[in-house]
């Protein structure tokens, strides 16, 4: 039962590290999915993030806390999750992304509590795994019932608000903190497809000179021949290659990322926050957040790896404006 | 390379290799640091700001000018306190009108509020690396309230500079429309999401002190309901 339970709740797991915001990547590290099972001990319905602490009895008699957390507040309201849905003392089995460096914490994908009920951030809450699996049936045969961003959503060529747009990545600096460096100046395009939302298109192209770490110094480094090498390297590409919906709003985005001479492939999972228009120049705006995970030896940037982490978290914030 | 120029690059990026110096700490286990009082590690700290913009992406607003002094009691952890001060003309959007439309008037008035403090209440650990971090804020002579979840990544002895140093990330929410910080909500979201990645090395520095003594007349100075609404908060209710 537990495997195909396991199996049920596949597509939600990708939709949940598509959806995390920014700062998800420095927190947990998606593809990491992991179970617990366990008593409430704590509720803490509060931004930026409901958290749930939860008792874990491991086989040894010996108990250990964990620190689960889901979305914003507003989020959840959407799929009718209050802050009464999970109370102290429920007895859950949750299945999530599991924290970095094993701190015990979970980014939740599903909840099914011990009275049947199965609850998930992006779908609200279903009385019983039965009922859960019909409506995935409905899903999959195109009967979604879900809100639709993709209503919103008009095809056609976008161009990058370079004003609403910022490339970050991070790191575990000597496993003590998580710098925030950023690309100040890149340009990005997208064609959105109407007919096939896997067939569109995103390049971004960035000046890897514009490293911006705040530290003068470091930036220094960072451009140098040691790292990015920026006289010989002037941009840092990415150009999409495939994209496949997990919801009408999230999707895994695959693509081709270019450092310093070297082209691997990279997936970055994908939400769609919102299209709409533009109340003051009443353009059609689409607005993603992004995350993923390089290691930047592949690349050749092995410097100081693994004190100062291999690993960089990738974060994606970026607005586009519709121009034809 | 000679040591000066070792030292001064190990502030920036550890160049382990070249000083020939310092071991990976596997465990970075509290109790491997002494108690007493610790710097931030300016080269090491990054303050940020996130907020919803008209539902369609997560602007990331970094802090450069970032102050800051833990008094940490390693054998009871909730006894430790931290006050961090941000310039808030540091605050860096990617644009430069922002940045100075921030700094400006309508916004943080750099010019007659140069900081935002944030001044330890209570710090209450879950365990050996997770806590909630209960504190002022305050911005433009407002002190609010606010509860940061802690993730202590670890603690030892700095393997370049051989002195104590401790990181952690810390996030939190506050609503800018507590502060009179209005404009736009809500088409640009109230709720603005804070993150703190900081190191703190032991010792201290002018600028720490500086910070602490903002943090602490600012909680002087804050309004007593704010400070009963704290104790009512407590933690984690």
């Amino acid at each position: 039962m537990r495997r195909y339970l396991a199996l049920l709740f596949l597509p939600f797991v990708q939709i949940n590290t598509a959806t995390a915001h920014h700062a998800f990547a420095a927190d947990y590290e998606p593809g990491n999915e992991g179970e617990v099972e366990g008593i409430i001990t704590e509720v803490i319905y509060k931004n930026p993030h409901a958290r749930y602490y939860l008792e874990v009895s491991n086989d040894d008699g010996s108990k250990e806390l964990w620190d689960l957390q889901t979305m914003n507040l507003m989020m959840l309201g959407r799929v009718g999750w209050t802050k009464d849905t999970l109370q102290v003392g429920d007895k859950i089995r949750v299945e999530g992304i599991l924290g970095r460096n094993n701190t015990r914490r979970m980014s939740i994908s599903v909840v099914t509590v011990d009275d049947g009920r199965v609850i998930s951030p992006q779908r609200g809450i279903k009385e019983s795994s039965a009922e859960l699996s019909a409506r995935e049936s409905a899903v999959a045969a195109g009967s979604s019932a879900f809100d639709s961003i993709a209503s919103n959503i008009t095809p056609g060529s976008y161009e990058l608000d370079d004003t609403h747009a910022y490339l970050s990545f991070s790191y575990s600096h000597l496993g003590l903190s998580n710098p925030q460096i950023q690309f100040a100046d890149f340009e990005a395009s997208l064609e959105l497809n109407g007919d096939d939302m896997s067939l569109s298109q995103v390049r971004i192209t960035i000046d890897a000179a514009s490293v911006d770490s705040t530290v003068p110094e470091l930036d220094d480094y960072l451009k140098g021949p040691d790292f990015f090498d920026v006289a010989n390297h002037p941009e840092i590409t990415f150009q999409s290659t495939a994209y496949e919906e997990t919801s009408d709003s999230s999707g895994r985005l695959t693509g081709d990322l270019s450092v310093r001479g070297v082209t691997l492939p990279v997936t970055l999972d994908v939400s769609i926050n919102s299209a709409s228009m533009n109340p003051l120049n009443r353009k059609e705006m689409i607005g993603f957040s992004a995350t993923g995970s390089i290691n930047r030896s592949d690349y050749g940037l092995t410097a100081y790896a693994p004190l100062v982490g291999d690993e960089l978290s990738l974060a994606v914030q970026i607005e586009f404006e519709k121009v034809r | 390379m000679n040591f000066r120029k070792c030292w001064n690059l190990a502030a920036v990026f550890t160049l382990l290799a070249a000083c020939g110096q310092g071991e990976p700490v596997a465990d970075g286990g509290l109790l491997g640091i002494p108690s007493g009082t610790y710097a931030v590690d300016k080269s090491h700290t990054y303050v940020t700001f996130s907020y919803f913009h008209q539902g369609l992406s997560y602007p990331l607003l970094r802090a450069t000018g970032i102050d800051g002094e833990l008094e940490l009691d390693s054998d009871a952890l909730e006894k430790s306190t931290v006050s961090i001060a941000v310039d808030v003309d540091s605050i860096r959007t990617n644009l430069d009108y922002f940045d100075k439309e921030l700094a400006s008037r309508k916004f943080f008035h750099a010019d007659q509020f140069p900081h935002i403090t944030f001044a330890t209440y209570s710090y209450t650990p879950r365990n050996e690396s997770l806590g909630e971090l209960t504190g002022f804020v305050t911005i433009r002579d407002i002190t609010r309230p606010i509860v940061l979840s802690v993730v202590i990544n670890g603690a030892m002895e700095h393997p370049m500079l051989n002195i104590p140093v401790i990181g952690f990330s810390a996030t939190g929410t506050l609503r800018r429309s507590d502060f009179g910080l209005d404009r736009f909500v809500p088409m640009v979201a109230d709720e603005v999401e804070i993150r703190i990645e900081a190191e703190f090395l032991r010792g201290s520095n002018a600028g720490s002190a500086a910070a602490v003594k903002i943090s602490a007349d600012a909680v002087e100075n804050a309004d007593p309901a704010s400070l009963r609404l704290t104790a009512e908060i407590g933690v984690g209710q």
